[in-house]
């Protein structure tokens, strides 16, 4: 359990800087703060980017960014893959058929290529790649949920309520949902971390809202500059805003794993 | 015909129809991309032309092209016949291999996919690669020893190296091993000032320039490969005939490598087979990051130039690689399992 909680608390710290952001942040991400290029100091706490915005401030305020981005794909995936996921299990035939080889379909194909190919006619601005995100996070969760269901309604009770003559409703309601609440929730937190994965790859690649500086957008803007493996700049350019995604992933990943675990016993004695 | 002969006839039937199975599904998919690449730019609101071009709007060529020009690259592209029509055209120039010609790289799209294709099927082959065999490895390793000192360790390495962005661990690498030890080339596939006097030479030199780029592809998928191995072996290892193995006094390796492992390298196998599409993106940071003059490293430069042709034909391309890979893995998959069916598994 020790993982749970060390998740949660990373989670959640994050959180409060994303609320607290313009408390915390000593300058506007987007304000020229200082000359190009400073190494830290006690006026920038991690030096200035090569236009002299304050790098910081920017990590406080990219937290924003990324948990929107989290949220979304587990939005995303939990309402349109757990909806169509319990639409096909439930009630099979024809419907199950045509949305599971659409999920097929779906993943068979190169999903980086593919958003690329749409931002080359979008341009890139936070709807943009909130909308991406929500687009591509539903196909896995749909085909897991739907596996899910197709055992449960196998289960004895279920079989008894449908003799009893409980309704389709009525029986995802009082028993379908309640059953699947702690898969869903699961999945919800690992989606978040793939999310927060994405977001950072597609500003990496230059597909960022320039004006809403993320923590990949950092990145892509650190190694961009040429001379960052060459001087000093990468320990407070590029080092804290990829410290700062992989942890928050890590600890999105291990709270998952864990409620996973603490859910399905079965997992239990292989940890 | 012996009872043995006949079996084995029917297990090849099997096979050959699983397979086919398979390739009908890869082909529906690749119908549906050959769909999204010519309805995007055709369907969505604004004018193709400017898409096709490269342009932001009608205004943005308006000042560069007369009107003649303009007709005559209409005409080129197709764009002054019907929707059918251009489908039509679409598909027989596909037939014929004709993938257009990129406006930015002023070359045809063939043959920048020609120069591309091979550095990116070297880089994923070798990740792929590596990433099965350190990750199964691992995952045996972990099971044997289940919760040991050694397992949790393992575990809580490789969660978190799938924590670390593959662009920002890439990164880290290049200052470390390129910038810091100089062990390594900084970027590119091969020298470019060199000549090779042998081929020898040629080869440790693109291998040189492989390691990192492939390191770093590969330590994104290691971890998923290691979970799902660890995983099925403890299933495996839990099953009846693995007692009997070692009732019969079989060693300790002889039951995990011949008896467990096979069994439990088949959700592995199909694992990959569905991770190739994320690999696909793998591949274009790892190659964008390293400069690696791959397919990956084209569909950026082609993003910032808006070069549409050269989007979709490697959107298309890349699929149709996935799609042959995924092949060669539905081989691998029906030798590993006795029991497969002409369903899905």
């Amino acid at each position: 359990m020790k993982a749970l909680h060390a998740g949660l608390l990373v989670i959640f710290l994050v959180f409060l800087v994303a609320i607290f952001a313009p408390l915390l942040a000593p300058f506007s991400p987007e304000s020229l703060a200082g000359k190009p290029l400073q190494s830290p100091d006690k006026v920038h706490w991690l030096g200035t980017d090569r236009i002299g915005q304050d790098i910081f401030s920017q990590l406080v305020f990219g937290s924003r960014v990324s948990l929107l981005a989290g949220a979304a794909a587990a939005v995303g995936a939990t309402l349109i893959g757990g909806s169509l996921g319990m639409a096909a299990g439930f009630f099979g035939g024809r419907l199950d058929r045509v949305l599971m080889r659409g999920v097929d379909i779906f993943i068979a194909i190169p999903h980086l290529p593919f958003m690329l190919l749409l931002a080359a006619h979008f341009p890139p601005s936070l709807a943009t790649t909130l909308t991406v995100l929500i687009l591509f996070s539903w196909a896995g969760e749909a085909r897991l949920i739907r596996s899910q269901v197709l055992s449960l309604r196998q289960r004895e009770y279920m079989e008894a309520a449908r003799m009893a003559g409980a309704g389709k409703l009525y029986l995802i309601q009082r028993y379908l949902l309640p059953e699947l609440a702690p898969l869903l929730l699961t999945q919800a937190v690992l989606r978040c971390g793939w999310g927060v994965l994405a977001e950072a790859g597609l500003a990496f690649i230059g597909l960022g809202d320039p004006t809403q500086k993320s923590w990949g957008l950092m990145l892509h803007y650190a190694l961009d500059y040429q001379g960052i493996y060459f001087t000093t700049a990468w320990q407070w350019w590029l080092a804290p805003p990829g410290l700062c995604i992989s942890i928050l992933i890590l600890a999105l990943t291990w709270t998952g794993f864990a409620m996973e675990e603490r859910w399905n016993p079965t997992l239990k004695e292989g940890r | 015909m012996s009872c043995s002969c006949e079996k084995g006839s029917v297990r090849l039937r099997r096979q050959l129809a699983y397979l086919a199975g398979r390739a009908g599904e890869y082909a529906i998919t690749l119908l549906v991309i050959l769909a999204i690449n010519f309805a995007l730019p055709r369907l969505l609101p604004g004018d193709s032309f400017a898409y096709i071009t490269g342009s932001t709007s009608s205004a943005d060529y308006a000042g560069a092209l007369d009107a003649h020009s303009q007709k005559v690259l209409r005409a080129y592209y197709g764009l002054d016949l019907s929707l059918q029509e251009q489908f039509v055209l679409y598909l027989s120039q596909l037939a014929v291999g004709d993938l257009g010609y990129s406006h930015f790289f002023k070359v045809s799209v063939n043959q920048l996919i020609a120069e591309r294709l091979p550095w990116s099927m070297l880089l994923v082959v070798t990740g792929v690669f590596v990433a099965l065999v350190v990750g199964v490895a691992l995952g045996v390793l972990s099971a044997w020893r289940r919760s040991g000192n050694m397992d949790r360790g393992l575990w809580a390495l490789l969660t978190a190296l799938r924590s670390v962005p593959s662009f920002f661990l890439g990164s880290l690498l290049l200052l470390i091993f390129s910038v810091h030890w100089n062990l390594f080339p900084l970027f590119g596939a091969r020298d470019m000032t060199l000549i090779y006097p042998t081929a020898l030479e040629r080869m440790e030199d693109i291998l040189h320039h492989l390691t990192l780029p492939a390191l770093t592809l590969a330590m994104g998928e290691v971890t998923g490969k290691y979970l799902l191995t660890r995983a099925a072996m403890l299933d495996t290892l839990r099953e009846e005939y693995i007692m009997f193995s070692r009732a019969r006094g079989f060693s300790d390796t002889a039951v995990m490598f011949r008896h467990a492992l096979p069994n439990a390298l088949i959700p592995v196998i199909t694992h990959t087979g569905m991770r190739l599409g994320v690999m696909m993106g793998g591949m274009i940071f790892v190659e964008s990051l390293f400069g690696y003059p791959g397919m990956g490293k084209l569909f950026v430069d082609a993003m910032s130039a808006r070069d549409l042709q050269v989007l979709q034909s490697g959107f298309l391309m890349t699929s149709v690689v996935m799609v042959v890979m995924n092949l060669a893995l539905d081989l691998v998959y029906v030798r590993l399992d006795p029991r497969v069916e002409v369903t899905k598994p």
